[in-house]
C-alpha cells in the first residue's frame, strides 16, 4: 500500500503540479485584469513549456540520482 | 485498460486530421488582432486627453447630410479597430427587398472623423483572417460545420482523458519526463508523446472544451435571440416603423442604456425597424468592459420617441457561463506574452498529435508484420507499445 502510494507520487506529482500551474495561469490573467496577475500568468504558463524543453534538450537518465532531487523540490 | 487503449486510439485517429487543421489555422488567428492592425493602412486619430468620445448624434448628422432622405439601419463599434460603422440604406423597405442596397460609413471612434465608405460585400483588408476564421470555426460549412467541429472537439476531449488514463501504466517505471534517447526512435517518440501530452494536458483540455463551447455558443445564442428577444418585441409586432425624422437622440438612448447596466460599453445601436428589431425602439446592445465580461451581450430597448428605458433583457445563466468562458479559447486577454505562450502550447499540441499519428502508423506496420509471422497469437496493442522496461 505504502509502495503504491510512493509510485503514485513519483508518477503524478509533476503532472498534477503542471496542471494546477496551467489552470492558475489561465485564470489569473482573465480574472486579474493586468498588473501583477499578467506576470504571474506568463510565469505559470511558461513553466510546463520549460519543463518540456528541459527534458527534451537534456534527457534525464532513467533512475538516476536526479530522482531524489526532483522529489525534494 | 484495453478498452481505454482502444478508446484513445480510435477517438484520436478520427479527430487528429481535423485537430491538426484547427491547430494550424489557429496559429495565425492567435495574432489576428496584430495582423489586422498590420494589414489595415487606415490612419486613426489618437484619443485626446480629457476629450470624450464623439457623440453619435454628430455621426448621424454627417450621414444624413451626405445621404439626405436615406435611412440609418444601425451604428456599431468595430471589434479590433477604433472605428464606428454606420449602416445605411436608401430606405428600410429597400433594404428588405434588396440587402445589397446597404452601404456603410466608417468613422474614427476617437475624433468622429469620416474615414471612408464601403458598399456591402466590399472586400476588407482582413479578408485573409476572415477566411481562416471561417475555416477554423466551421470548415466553410455553416452550422453543420460548426456542429461537426464541435463533435471533433468532443472526441479530442475523450482522447485526452483516455490518454491520461493510459499515461499511468505506460510510465509506471519511469521518472517523470524521461525521454529514452538511446532506445529505438519509436520509444523516443512514445516518451515524447507522453511528456508533451501530460505537460500540456490542462491547456489542451481547457482550449478543447472552450472550443466546443464556442461552437455551441453561436447556435444557442441564435436560439435565445429568436425566442427571448422576439418575445420581448412581440407587443410591437405588425406596427409600422417610426419615421426617422421623428426620432429622439441616439446618443441619449445609448447613455440611458449604459446607466441601466453599469460596467458595460456600447456594442451597437439598431434604429427602429419593423422587419428586424422593434418598430418603435432603439435596440442598444451592450457588452461588458472587462476581458471576462467582454462577450456578455445584453440588449436594452429604448423608446425612440421619448428616450425612456423600456426593457433590459439579460442572457440566461447557461449562455452567460458559455460567454464568460470563451476568452479562455483565444488567449487574447493577457498581452502579447500570453499570445506567444499560446503559440508554443499550440505547437506542442501539434507535436503531440503528430507523434501519436506516427506511433499508430508504426504500430500498424509492426502489427501486420507480426500477423504474417504468427497468425494465431496477435500481440496485444499495449504490449506492442513497449511500456518501460
Amino acid at each position: 500500500m505504502k509502495r503504491s502510494h510512493a509510485t503514485f507520487r513519483r508518477q503524478w506529482s509533476w503532472p498534477i503540479a503542471l496542471a494546477v500551474l496551467t489552470v492558475f495561469g489561465l485564470l489569473s490573467a482573465l480574472l486579474g485584469e493586468g498588473g501583477i496577475w499578467w506576470g504571474l500568468s506568463w510565469t505559470a504558463l511558461a513553466i510546463p513549456l520549460l519543463v518540456i524543453a528541459r527534458h527534451v534538450v537534456r534527457p534525464v537518465k532513467q533512475r538516476g540520482p536526479r530522482h531524489a532531487r526532483h522529489r525534494s523540490r | 485498460m484495453r478498452i481505454w487503449s482502444q478508446l484513445h486510439r480510435w477517438c484520436s485517429l478520427v479527430c487528429t486530421a481535423f485537430l491538426l487543421l484547427l491547430c494550424v489555422t489557429g496559429l495565425p488567428l492567435i495574432f489576428s488582432g496584430e495582423i489586422d492592425h498590420w494589414l489595415d493602412h487606415s490612419h486613426y486619430d489618437l484619443p485626446q486627453p480629457g476629450a470624450s468620445a464623439p457623440s453619435l448624434d454628430r455621426l448621424v448628422a454627417i450621414g444624413r447630410r451626405m445621404y439626405p432622405g436615406q435611412d440609418i439601419i444601425s451604428l456599431f463599434a468595430d471589434d479590433d479597430a477604433p472605428v464606428i460603422h454606420m449602416r445605411m440604406a436608401p430606405s428600410l423597405a429597400a433594404l428588405r427587398d434588396n440587402p445589397a442596397s446597404e452601404h456603410r460609413l466608417r468613422f474614427d471612434a476617437h475624433s468622429g472623423r469620416l474615414l471612408g465608405e464601403e458598399s456591402r460585400g466590399a472586400s476588407h483588408s482582413n479578408s485573409v483572417m476572415e477566411f481562416l476564421l471561417d475555416l477554423h470555426r466551421r470548415l466553410f460549412a455553416g452550422l453543420a460545420g460548426e456542429l461537426f467541429l464541435g463533435t471533433m472537439g468532443l472526441l479530442f476531449i475523450v482522447s485526452i482523458v483516455s490518454g491520461v488514463v493510459l499515461y499511468g501504466p505506460f510510465t509506471r517505471r519511469l521518472d517523470f519526463g524521461t525521454v529514452r534517447s538511446r532506445r529505438s526512435r519509436r520509444v523516443r517518440w512514445l516518451d515524447l508523446h507522453n511528456l508533451l501530452g501530460i505537460a500540456t494536458l490542462a491547456w489542451a483540455l481547457v482550449v478543447g472544451t472552450t472550443g466546443v463551447m464556442n461552437e455551441l455558443a453561436t447556435p444557442l445564442f441564435a436560439v435565445w435571440q429568436k425566442t427571448e428577444v422576439t418575445a420581448m418585441l412581440a407587443p410591437y409586432k405588425g406596427m409600422a416603423s417610426l419615421d426617422q425624422a421623428h426620432l429622439t437622440s441616439p446618443q441619449r438612448a445609448v447613455d440611458q442604456a449604459l446607466r441601466a447596466l453599469p460596467g458595460t460599453k456600447m456594442l451597437s445601436i439598431a434604429f427602429p425597424d419593423a422587419n428586424d428589431g422593434s418598430p418603435w425602439h432603439y435596440m442598444v446592445w451592450l457588452r461588458g468592459d472587462t476581458p471576462l465580461t467582454a462577450r456578455l451581450f445584453d440588449p436594452v430597448l429604448i423608446d425612440a420617441r421619448t428616450g425612456e428605458l423600456t426593457a433590459v433583457v439579460k442572457m440566461p445563466w447557461y449562455l452567460r457561463a458559455l460567454e464568460v468562458s470563451r476568452p479562455l479559447h483565444f488567449g487574447d486577454y493577457g498581452g502579447l506574452p500570453l499570445k506567444v505562450l499560446w503559440t508554443l502550447l499550440d505547437l506542442a499540441t501539434i507535436l503531440t498529435l503528430g507523434s501519436g499519428l506516427y506511433l499508430w502508423i508504426g504500430k500498424r506496420n509492426r502489427m501486420s508484420a507480426h500477423a504474417e509471422c504468427e497468425r494465431h497469437s496477435p500481440p496485444s496493442p499495449v504490449e506492442l507499445l513497449e511500456p518501460a522496461k
